[in-house]
């Protein structure tokens, strides 16, 4: 069967999603991958086809190497350490802004997280041929993450069953829907 | 209740969310509990959910239901778990455009008729599923089994409207974080209302181990006289007939770990141990075979994923989950069991039970304020590590390793006899028998079990 997944954040892990994707091609789907972050390499070869999708977003940074047993001493040392907060100053006046400056970049974030990007996701898929193309063939879309859920419904919407894809949300769905799709 | 008699049937109700074809951890606790009571010849009705749910959210073992006792009624009442809904085209537009006000606006929903996210608005059609039971083959006792704590309503019901009793059996805890030993919910909170109303009209409390029960009769002093330990046990399909046997001699130890891995399992710990035990020529070669989720999900953690393969070199080797068809035959591939635990006086920990039947070495690395430490006191093959210092850890491990090859047959025999007390069967005889006697009025017999 085909399966299309879809990414549109760059905090989403791309080794989780390589893992699921060579599972699924391990079982003899052929896996697609319709992005808006540019691939790490891990996950460039577990798919079958990548598409980039426009806007693009950054690339996720390499993981962070986890702490490390050293051999010869038994000694453990993190790799990464986060940096120390710097004291808060003591102007009550900067405190304030502080203060307003996080709530700002609250909402924003709020506001991005709900309906910018979701609707740049759904914009994107939807003016991309090749990824509309792959969705119409598509025997299971997997919207990978939450700005992909609204390009994942409107495809439902545009795909009605029972000649369109199974369209689910996360990739430990991707299973179940694989069941569905071969009993319907 | 009805007229009593030592001849007749009693009936029980048992309510269970979690019951095959469920492969939920809890599920083994609730199917043996309803076989247990269906053979000491009541009838029993168990209200679950519908077995679509199961196929569609979380994956189901049908091979589960096979276990199931042939006499058992199967009452199933749908539940709707929107939250865990994947399916997009089911997804309703308030949802997909305003996420953030759908959850809010059904979490809000889901708690008004009764107090517990996600799975309040099961209880009405619980509570009617039971009156119709009572209705047309009277109740005379009733069981709930939580989580989730929903499960208790049904009998709650029952007995506020026929004065059914009820027994509310607490597979982990309402108000107690086993994990940390802080609450749940807040004093004086709905919640914290209804669960000491309901622990006033049980006619027992169950918990699984000790630590949790002294919590609770402490917290619910006047409730305290009902309170009663029934540990988890092992299913006695892993009993395998015979002690353990020595490893042999031609070859390495071999290891073995199974059970999720989360961050506060001391892997570091053991590995720091592990690599250190390498270097003693007695050793060399032993390997460490790790089997379970990483993570609490499907897809394994890449921290932890990593962190263990950094034992590669020195033996370790993560192999992934297994299923519990298969862990009888992965047992019997291990010389000796890793037991990892992060702190928690109030865990215990179901891979323990099911270590014990193997009858085989086990190696503790935990912190000993934990409810499994207690246990294990007196099993005859057991090698704690004194503290997660690595020279102890070093020092359990090998121990462990030189037991597993030179252990005489009187030890491994009294190893097996120790486990047999923690077979789950043995756990609940003593209770099925008093609540016998207490519905029927019936002599009661066996003993208790150990707490």
């Amino acid at each position: 069967m085909n399966v299309l997944l879809l990414i549109g954040k760059s905090s989403t892990s791309h080794e989780a999603v390589a893992a699921e994707a060579a599972e699924l091609r391990a079982q003899g789907h052929r896996v697609t991958l319709g992005t808006r972050v540019p691939p790490r390499q891990v996950l460039a070869d577990a798919v079958d086809e990548v598409v980039l999708l426009a806007p693009a977003l950054p690339a996720p940074p390499a993981p962070a190497v986890p702490t490390a047993v050293t051999a010869a001493t038994g000694a453990v040392t993190a790799a990464t350490e986060k940096p120390a907060t710097p004291a808060g100053g003591g102007n009550p006046a900067s405190k304030v802004v502080r203060t307003a400056r996080k709530r700002v970049r609250w909402a924003r974030g709020q506001v991005s997280g709900a309906i910018t990007e979701p609707a740049r996701s759904w914009r994107a898929v939807k003016r991309n041929d090749t990824v509309m193309a792959l969705a119409r063939n598509a025997d299971v879309v997997v919207a990978v993450d939450a700005p992909m859920v609204r390009a994942g419904w409107q495809l439902g919407k545009a795909l009605p069953l029972p000649d369109g894809p199974e369209v689910v949300y996360g990739l430990p769905a991707a299973a179940s829907a694989l069941t569905r799709r071969a009993t319907r | 209740m009805g007229a009593r008699s030592a001849d007749r049937r009693p009936h029980l109700l048992y309510v269970a969310w979690g019951f095959p074809p469920s492969r939920g951890s809890g599920v083994y606790r609730a199917l043996a509990t309803a076989n247990a009571f269906a053979d000491d010849g009541w009838d029993v009705t168990v209200i679950t959910t519908d077995r679509e749910m199961w196929d569609r959210y979380t994956g189901s073992d049908p091979a589960l239901e096979e276990r199931i006792h042939p006499g058992i009624e199967l009452v199933r009442v749908p539940f709707a778990w929107p939250g865990m809904e994947t399916d997009l085209r089911r997804w309703s537009r308030t949802r997909v455009y305003l996420p953030g006000m759908w959850r809010r606006t059904r979490a809000r929903l889901e708690k008004r008729p009764f107090p517990e996210t996600h799975y309040g608005p099961w209880r009405r059609p619980i509570e009617r599923a039971a009156l119709e039971v009572h209705a047309r083959h009277p109740v005379d006792l009733a069981i709930g089994t939580a989580n989730p704590n929903v499960d208790f309503t049904a009998p709650w019901k029952l007995h506020q409207a026929h004065g059914v009793p009820f027994v509310m059996d607490y597979r982990d805890a309402w108000s107690l974080n086993t994990f940390t030993g802080g609450r749940l919910t807040e004093p004086g909170s709905r919640a914290a209302k209804v669960e000491r109303a309901m622990l006033a009209d049980a006619a027992e409390a169950w918990f699984v181990n000790g630590p949790i029960a002294e919590w609770h009769r402490a917290e619910y002093p006047e409730s305290a006289a009902g309170m009663r330990v029934v540990m988890n046990g092992w299913d006695p399909e892993f009993d395998p007939g015979h002690p353990s046997t020595p490893a042999p001699a031609d070859r390495p130890v071999s290891f073995g770990y199974v059970g999720t891995i989360t961050p506060v399992v001391p892997v570091r710990e053991f590995l720091d141990g592990w690599r250190a035990a390498y270097a003693d020529p007695s050793f060399a070669g032993s390997q460490a075979h790790i089997h379970g989720f990483l993570g609490f999900y499907r897809t394994p953690r890449p921290d932890l994923a990593a962190l263990l393969k950094t034992g590669a070199d020195v033996g370790v080797a993560y192999e992934g989950p297994v299923t519990r068809t298969a862990l009888k035959e992965t047992y019997a591939g291990f010389d000796v069991l890793l037991l990892l635990q992060g702190e928690g006086r109030y865990i215990t920990g179901g891979k323990l039970f099911d270590y014990l039947s193997t009858g085989l070495p086990i190696v503790s690395v935990q912190d000993p304020s934990g409810h499994a430490w207690d246990l294990l006191h007196g099993y005859p093959l057991w090698y704690p590590a004194a503290t997660l210092a690595t020279a102890d850890v070093t020092a359990a491990l090998l121990a462990a390793a030189h037991g597993a090859r030179t252990a005489d047959a009187e030890t491994r025999c009294a190893a097996y006899d120790f486990a047999q007390a923690f077979r789950r069967d043995r756990q609940l005889e003593p209770r099925i028998s008093a609540l016998r006697a207490q519905v029927l009025g019936a002599p009661t017999t066996g003993s208790e079990a150990p707490e």
